[in-house]
Formats: structure tokens, sequence, C-alpha cells
């Protein structure tokens, strides 16, 4: 036993369910209205989850149609969310539907092809990732892949990420031959962590980052 | 005369001149979904009176007609206005009325855009086309519950289609607070004083109320499904009106003034060949 172990502090590690699901329950998924209806039934338990990382998954099975408006006061709102969480930004207004701090991950399962591509759209038009889910238990997600965009910096980044397992900066590091610094390897990782497809937590004065799926591929 | 939209202000200025009611009741020979919506939300929303109100209810109920349907479900007198649906037909003209959330988002809504994109596909036009119609007008629709209201209350929307062989129009109308009022509330907006800068920053720049997402999805969504058809959109919040003919590649939009009126209507028609007019509702 060395002393570091002995002095090691760490973060509680959740025992909470990490999943939420949602699902629109009709075929058409269409309109910020339907969207927010979504989120409110699961909005207690996001907002109540002050200490834990919850994962949001919008659960699309059986959807025909989905457009940009739903996805936008659903998983994108949860985004945006879970960013305001990582940069400490408070809540930004007294709007029902104003971005507010949670942690939360969001991601999509079971999505069609049209609707795949519909999410893989949307995200990608700004520039952001979305986990797809494609295998998970009831409180656990265990397999998915990536629609939208991801840097391919970063995408090397995550590969890397889930073949460790989990891993600081400096254990990454270790395993690459990259030639940047380990503030390099800190701030991808970081940026992962903010892009929703990283959790992370204290370890003395690390930050040890754990992919949000134990295997992710990228879809396309 | 046709009831179009070019037209609905001339005929509820008739109306308004107390000249013989039956006179101009027969006038009209013919109406446009377009037409018909534009009238009824210019007549209910200004007016403010309840004779003009009567005129307008007298001129829509006169014949056992579409008109009539469409008043009826709108103001609400209808009795059942989802009763006589046939949940699977494919109807030529529809309509649907907007009061709460829960008609953005229930079975009866949903229902109504399948039978809109049934009866698009009938109509000639593509699966991938029809549904990207739908997805549209739910859009427009849900900017009526998003957008429309300034207190809680009831919704004033009112939706409806009309579709024949290669053509089809949409139309979304609510005598709500309109698009300046509406914008007014976010501050990336808030510069906005006019109503035309403000349907004009709604329709191109995509601007939404919201205070975190100043760029809204509905306009794009719509703009999106029309990309190079032959489409002709009309918009009109407060005394704005907006044109907008898209013939392809060839697009060209018009601004103009037009008699105030209350909310947001807006319809679009678009046929598969040919020049895009809005076409008379067989009312037989």
């Amino acid at each position: 036993m060395t002393l570091d172990s002995l002095t090691e502090t760490s973060e509680r590690i959740s025992m909470t369910p990490f999943c939420i699901s949602l699902a629109p329950g009709v075929p058409n998924a269409l309109g910020a209205t339907l969207g927010q209806d979504c989120i409110e039934k699961v909005l207690p338990g996001l907002e109540a989850a002050t200490d834990d990382d919850i994962a949001l998954i919008l659960d699309l099975t059986g959807i025909q149609a989905v457009n940009a408006s739903f996805l936008k006061a659903t998983a994108f709102w949860a985004f945006q969310c879970g960013q305001a969480s990582v940069k400490q930004q408070p809540r930004t207004s007294d709007e029902r539907w104003a971005v507010r701090p949670l942690r939360v991950f969001p991601a999509v399962t079971g999505c069609s092809g049209e609707v795949m591509s519909d999410v893989d759209d949307f995200f990608s038009g700004r520039q952001l990732p979305i986990l797809h889910v494609d295998e998970r238990t009831a409180d656990r997600m265990i397999k998915g892949h990536l629609l939208g965009r991801l840097d391919p910096v970063l995408e090397k980044t995550l590969t890397g990420l889930v073949a460790a397992g989990e891993a600081t900066a400096a254990e990454l590091a270790a395993t690459s031959d990259d030639a940047i610094t380990l503030n390099g390897w800190n701030n991808r990782l970081a940026d992962l962590h903010l892009l929703r497809l990283a959790r992370r937590r204290r370890r003395s004065k690390f930050w040890v980052y754990t992919p949000t799926t134990k295997h992710i591929s990228v879809w396309g | 005369m046709i009831l179009n939209s070019r037209n609905a202000d001339a005929i509820r200025r008739l109306l308004q001149s107390k000249s013989d009611l039956n006179a101009t009741l027969n006038s009209v020979t013919g109406f446009s979904l377009a037409g018909m919506f534009e009238f009824f939300a210019t007549a209910v929303g200004d007016a403010g009176s309840k004779a003009q109100i009567k005129q307008i209810e007298e001129l829509a109920t006169a014949r056992n007609g579409r008109m009539r349907e469409a008043w009826l479900q709108w103001t609400g007198t209808a009795t059942d206005a989802y009763g006589e649906v046939d949940c699977h037909a494919a109807p030529t003209v529809e309509f649907f009325r907007l009061r709460r959330r829960e008609d953005q988002t229930g079975l009866p809504y949903q229902l109504y855009q399948e039978r809109f994109v049934r009866s698009l596909k009938e109509a000639e036009f593509q699966r991938k086309f029809a549904e990207a119609l739908a997805g549209a007008m739910a859009d427009m629709t849900d900017n009526v519950i998003q957008h429309s209201l300034a207190l809680p209350g009831e919704f004033s929307g009112f939706a409806g289609f009309h579709i024949l062989p290669g053509y089809m129009a949409f139309a979304v109308i609510d005598v709500g607070r309109g698009v300046l009022a509406s914008l007014s509330r976010s501050p990336t907006w808030a510069h906005l004083h006019t109503a035309s800068d403000a349907l004009q920053a709604a329709v191109f720049q995509h601007a939404s109320s919201r205070p975190d997402q100043p760029e809204g999805e509905g306009f794009r969504t719509l703009f999106k499904s029309l990309a190079d058809r032959n489409c002709r959109l009309r918009f009109r919040s407060d005394n704005a009106v907006l044109n907008i003919e898209d013939a392809g590649m060839h697009r060209e939009a018009a601004i103009a003034s037009s008699p105030p009126l209350c909310g947001l209507q807006l319809s679009v028609c678009c046929t598969l060949k040919g020049r895009p007019e809005e076409k008379v509702i067989d009312d037989a």
C-alpha cells in the first residue's frame, strides 16, 4: 500500500440508477410542445439528482418521424443543461424551459433508419455528438454508437478512453504515441466530458474519466 | 368573387360597409383555404364587435359546406369536432382546432397528421415529401402553443389542409399576440419595433422568443420541407404581410402593409407541376 492510496480521496460513487428513459408515446415526435411534455415527466428526477450523474435516454423506438423542434426541446435542451452544469452556469431565467445546470448525459435509442438520419443531421448541424444506445440494462448503458459530429482528435481520445475503461489524463498519455502535453490530454478529456460522452470523478487531485458506455463506435 | 387571401380583406370591408348582406353573400362564389382562414382571422381578430362576427358567421354558415364546417369548428360551436372523422380516411379537406396544449400533443392530432400524409400520397406526393410537409405543419401548429398566448388561457389556433391531385395547401392561424409582441420578450430580438421587421426576422432569421434559444426551428423546417418546390407562402401578423413565391431555384419575397389584425396567419400552397396558385375548395 502506498502513501498516495492512503491519502486518496474519491467522490462518492453513485448508487442511484444512472439511466432515466423517456418515450414520446406517439408515432410522430414533432414539435417543441410534445418534447416539453416528455421532459416534464422526468424533470423532477433530473432536478433531484444534484450529486449524481443521470443519463437521459430518449427512446425513439417505433417513432416514424421526428423533427428539429422536438429534438431541441428534449435531447438538445438536456445537452445544454448538462453543459451548464459542467461550466457551473446558473439557471438563465425564470422561464419554464430555461436552461439550468443538471448533471445529465443525453442519449437516444431505438432510432429507425430515417429517424437516425434526422437525429444525425440535427446534431451534425450543431457540430455536436450524441450517443445512440444500442444495448443497455435497466440502469446502465452498455454499448452505443455516435451520431452527429465529433472532432477526429476527440474521437481518437474517446477510443482510447473506451479501451482503457477509465483513465486520468496521465494514464491515457502513457498509452499513446501522440506528442501532446499532459495539459493537452486534460483538455481533450474535459471536452469529452463537456460533450457528455465521458463522466468524471475526482481521485486525489486528478480527474478520472469514464466513457458513458463501455463500447462506443462511430456511425456511418 | 373568390374569397382568397388577396381579397379576404376586401370582402370583410364589404361586410363592414353595411352594404346589402345578401349581395355580399351572393358575390362570393368560391373560396380557397388561405382566403377563408384569413377572412375568419381578420374578422374575429380585429373586430371586437359582435355584430361583425355575426356577419361573418352568416357568410360562413349561409351554405351547408366546408366554410360552415370550418367556422363551427373554429369557433367551438361544433358539438363534436372529431366524432364523425374516419380515422383511416384520406380527406381532401380537413380542419383541426387548437384550444389546449393537449390538442397539439394528443392522439387526435397524430391521426390528423397521418390523414394529411395519406391524402398527400393519394394526391401523387412522394412519401418523404408528404411526411416533411406534415412535419412542417406540425411545427406551425406548435408555434401557436409555444408563442401565441400572452397570458395563460385558451389558444385560438386553427389548422386546415386542402389537397387535390398534384396540389396541396395548408394553413394555420391564431388570433393571439402576434409575432412582434412575442419577439419583444427576447433580449436578442427586443430591438425590433415594427411588425414588418418582426415578421421578416421570424421567417428569414428564424427569430424565436425563447430566451435561451434565440433561433427557432419551425420556419427553418418549413422552408427545408419546401426547398426546390413550386410553392407560395403567405405570413400575416399585425399590419405586415409577407408573400414568398418559390419556383424551384427562384425565390421571391415581398413584404407589404395590411389592415392590422391579431396573431399570425400563415398559408402554404404547393403544386407538383406549374405555378402555385390557391385553388378553390369544392363546396358541393
